[in-house]
């Protein structure tokens, strides 16, 4: 009899609950609440390339629910389930489960000092660079905090998820899958995560199995080591910097191929809370192109693939993969003197300049109007004013709006038919 | 089990609350503060006595009795309860927002009542913590919460 068929998964998973929750002890008070919400977000887009202004109109009405079990040892258990309804231009859906998830709390489980927090269920999953994947998933997470230590690990399953909700995008298949409505759910991946920090360092790995057929089309495993550390400037300055190298093992109509790629980034963020509570950061971010450097180093660096795409930018919003991002932005909150106001208070704007580059002057095919002659690595400049609000404390608003200038002629990558983009995002949300 | 608050808890929870404490220094007040402490559920006459005096809207030689009488008049009483009956998290917030005259969010102005009071005193972050319209509310965090709403009140951020 083979393994498989010994253990049932039904069996796995109770082993689990009793391993993760188990420890409790007597729950001493059951509490409890539940609402609603109501969020829309508008995003306009304009340009001389566009036959029509681009509408993006996103409704939803969700539901939540949170419980918190407390046990006479100081150990908790929480439960969040959220759902929603979404609407949008392209595609209407059922209602979707957005979270849910048990999560155990258990002071001194393990040493007196310790704090363990195990997480099962949809919840969300990232590393620490929030780069590479920040998504959620099914499955399962344990965080083990110690005074100068901290530890994590987990396991996700995605093919869960519902198709247009997933943005777990890796494969040229599933680029196409998300084109089209014929997959109910997104790709089918398992995920595995594993970091320790220390002293303002995080060291982490991740990994992503991709378990459909070869005859689905391309399959694309990956796997990612990274070191992330945070060092404080002063009283109220943080200088961030991360590395992440990756492997990965693609199948493409039968034939095998291994890559390696790589992401490296630097940041300044500072705080001054006496200045309005004004934030100032700036960061710069490499993601590496194709690099035939097999002479030097035996292998060619290819492409930097992330498990899901990080939204870089409102106007334009490149893939994170042969890219040089520069960002500049500065945010205050105008009307928060040294007392609150008392209805102002919470009003942030902010500016944010991007600078685009190309990281190798190999095309990328899903950005349109590359000048096939140009060498240039420019790609553009792109400009984001915001205003964001907390009107009410359950009412929430934002407008947005940015510019996007391609770089064309001598010094630009992009033909003359790339031109500006403007796009202009509406937010608003509210609870009941 | 009660708690047993020695004089240094006392003169340390009453330090980190000190807004409070300024109109409950002395006589009756103190007697009432040091019931509130030990009581592991706040019960509903010390909750009205709690927030009508810290919003100057009862002298603090009242008794809880007079508190909830009060609140009566004033027209945010919870409906069918005694003084020696327990409030929740929500029913307090509910007394606090009333007593200090928080406006709240839009569902409290829609519907103004426990629910969206707890919701409202957790967004403004005078509640730390869970924060559950029906969940048990000790003494001590009473007055805490009481101490960082008054805060509020005057223009601090939480």
């Amino acid at each position: 009899m083979s393994l498989r068929k010994t253990i049932r998964p039904w069996r796995l998973v109770l082993a689990a609950t009793i391993l993760l929750f188990g420890a409790a002890g007597t729950a001493v008070a059951f509490d409890y609440d539940y609402g609603g919400a109501l969020d829309n977000t508008t995003v306009l887009g304009f340009s001389d390339m566009y036959d029509d202004t681009e509408v993006d109109q996103d409704f939803r009405l969700g539901a939540w629910f949170f419980g918190v079990e407390r046990f006479q040892t100081g150990s908790t258990l929480e439960v969040t389930a959220t759902g929603s309804y979404s609407a949008t231009e392209d595609r209407a859906y059922v209602f979707d489960l957005d979270l849910l998830r048990a999560k155990g709390i258990f002071p001194g489980a393990l040493g007196s000092t310790s704090l363990l927090e195990t997480t099962v269920g949809r919840t969300g999953f990232s590393d620490p660079t929030g780069l590479v994947l920040n998504h959620v998933a099914d499955g399962a997470l344990v965080n083990l905090t110690y005074p100068k230590v901290r530890l994590r690990l987990g396991g996700a399953y995605t093919g869960l998820l519902i198709s247009p909700s997933s943005s777990i995008r890796i494969s040229e298949t599933d680029y196409f899958e998300q084109s089209t409505d014929d997959e109910f759910f997104g790709p089918k991946r398992t995920i595995a995560l594993f970091d320790v920090g220390f002293a303002g360092m995080t060291l982490f790995g991740l990994a992503q199995f991709d378990l459909r057929d070869e005859d689905d089309g391309t399959t694309i495993d990956t796997q990612y080591v990274g070191i992330d550390g945070t060092t404080r400037l002063g009283r109220s300055g943080y200088w961030d910097n991360f590395l992440v190298a990756s492997a990965g093992q693609s199948t493409v109509a039968a034939v095998d191929n291994e890559f390696y790629a790589f992401i490296l980034g630097t940041g300044l963020r500072f705080f001054l809370e006496d200045v309005r509570f004004s934030r100032a950061s700036f960061r710069g971010i490499y993601a590496s192109p194709f690099l035939p450097v097999e002479d030097e180093i035996g292998f060619n660096i290819n492409e930097f693939k992330p498990i899901n795409e990080p939204t870089l930018g409102l106007a334009f919003s490149p893939r994170l993969s042969n890219l040089i991002l520069t960002e500049l932005s500065y945010s205050l909150r105008p009307f928060a003197g040294p007392t609150r106001h008392p209805s102002l208070d919470e009003v942030e704007t902010s500016i944010v300049g991007r600078g685009y580059f190309r990281g190798y002057t190999g095309d990328s095919d899903y950005i349109a109007n590359f000048d096939p002659d140009s060498d240039a690595l420019y790609l553009g400049t792109e400009i984001e004013l915001g205003v964001a609000a907390r009107v009410l404390t359950d009412l929430g608003a934002g407008l947005r709006t940015a510019v996007f200038v391609p770089a064309t002629g001598s010094s630009g990558a992009f033909s003359e038919e790339r031109k500006a983009e403007w796009a202009l995002r509406f937010d608003l949300s509210t609870g009941f | 089990m009660r708690k047993i608050y020695t004089r240094r808890d006392k003169v340390l929870l009453l330090a980190a609350v000190c807004l409070v404490v300024a109109g409950f220094a002395f006589g009756q007040s103190n007697d009432i503060i040091d019931a509130v402490l030990e009581e592991n559920m706040l019960s509903y006459g010390n909750a009205a006595y709690l927030v009508l005096v810290a919003s100057d809207q009862l002298e603090e030689t009242a008794s809880p009795q007079e508190a909830v009488s009060e609140l009566e008049e004033l027209g945010f009483a919870v409906s069918g309860r005694n003084a020696s009956d327990t409030v929740n998290f929500g029913e307090y917030s509910y007394l606090l927002m009333e007593a200090l005259g928080f406006p709240g969010g839009l569902m409290y102005r829609l519907v103004p009542g426990p629910r969206y009071a707890a919701r409202d005193v957790a967004a403004m972050r005078i509640a730390e913590g869970y924060a559950m319209p029906g969940m048990a509310v000790s003494g001590e965090r009473a007055l805490r919460i009481l101490g960082r709403a008054l805060a509020y009140a005057e223009g601090e951020r939480l």
